[in-house]
């Protein structure tokens, strides 16, 4: 806890992907998206190299019966 | 606190906050790495002082080239009192000693002050803040792994309504803090306390770093406004 004072990049770097996310929602900004597409191969390339990757953009608010989902963005599928 | 002093504190705290975000970015970012390692050098050489003008104006040049590259702050609001903070800085490094540098200077210092008032009267404005049900949603919701394990802290909802009135009250009277040095020294230890718990518990950790680096102007400000309005406690109570 005390070390992620000092160094969170992978949390800051969520929280940049969901303000691109916000940006492409609200402004339809298109330059955000390349963002969220370049980071988005980086981190699912350190998981599992070469699988297939499709990127989706979905906002979600409220849990349980209230809970209301809105995928905003599907690409197709990456090799 | 002289006008010299507060700016060169200005300049470590910044220097310190810049380093820990380029290293962030150096260490996890490959497609960022070259430009953040000049980032860390600059920072580095800021807190040696040397040629602090030049290296000033590189920093707030590189940041423009940044907020290009983000397409606008890469971390909200600590990225942008970062760049507030360098462009009033470099700006009173160019102007001459005398009003102009005391100007960017204070300006600086306003802005600090309103980051604290503006962000309070938002909440106070909000219903659900008043009530502590957007505290108890922030815990109740965040997806930060420390959060998690102190999700359950939402349901007490009169902790939750009493957290968000100390925040409240702290943002909004925090300009009264002027009146004296102690009194500013308080509220900032304070506000401190309250970056730190952020940190802790929702992951903002850039905030805590970037943040005390406008304090030097804050307690240079108060230094000027003392003889207008100010009141000291006791001796016998601060040991003075």
């Amino acid at each position: 806890m005390l070390a992620r004072l000092f160094f969170n990049p992978a949390w800051n770097e969520a929280l940049f992907l969901v303000t691109c996310a916000e940006r492409f929602r609200e402004d339809g900004a298109p330059a955000a998206l390349p963002h969220i597409q370049e980071r988005a191969l980086l981190a699912a390339r350190r998981v599992e190299p070469g699988a297939p990757l499709q990127l989706r953009i979905r906002f979600v608010l409220g849990q349980g019966p209230a809970r209301i989902e809105e995928e905003i963005y599907r690409a197709a599928l990456f090799e | 606190m002289s006008l010299e002093t507060a700016l060169r504190a200005t300049e470590i705290l910044l220097a310190l906050a810049l380093l820990q975000q380029s290293l962030e970015h150096i260490f996890w970012a490959r497609a960022e790495r070259r430009t953040f390692f000049i980032r860390a050098a600059l920072a580095i050489v800021l807190l040696t002082g040397w040629q602090s003008i030049w290296v000033l104006a590189a920093l707030t040049a590189q940041s423009v080239v940044l907020l290009h590259r983000f397409g606008g702050a890469y971390n909200g609001g600590s990225d942008r009192l970062a760049l507030l903070i360098l462009f009033c800085l470099t700006a009173a490094s160019f102007l001459p000693p005398g009003c102009g540098r005391e100007v960017a200077f204070g300006y600086l210092a306003l802005q600090v002050l309103l980051s604290y008032v503006v962000s309070g009267q938002v909440k106070i404005a909000n219903a659900a803040w008043r009530r502590g049900q957007a505290l108890a949603d922030v815990f109740a919701f965040s997806a930060y792994p420390v959060s998690q394990q102190v999700r359950g802290l939402h349901r007490f909802s009169g902790l939750m309504r009493a957290a968000s009135w100390a925040v409240m009250t702290l943002e909004l009277l925090l300009p009264l803090a002027l009146i004296s040095r102690e009194t500013l020294l308080l509220a900032l230890g304070c506000a401190l306390a309250f970056h730190l718990a952020n940190a802790i518990l929702f992951g903002l950790n850039r905030f805590l770093w970037i943040w005390p680096a406008g304090y030097p102007a804050l307690l240079w400000l108060q230094g000027l406004v003392d003889p207008l309005v100010g009141w000291h406690a006791p001796t016998m109570f601060w040991g003075g």
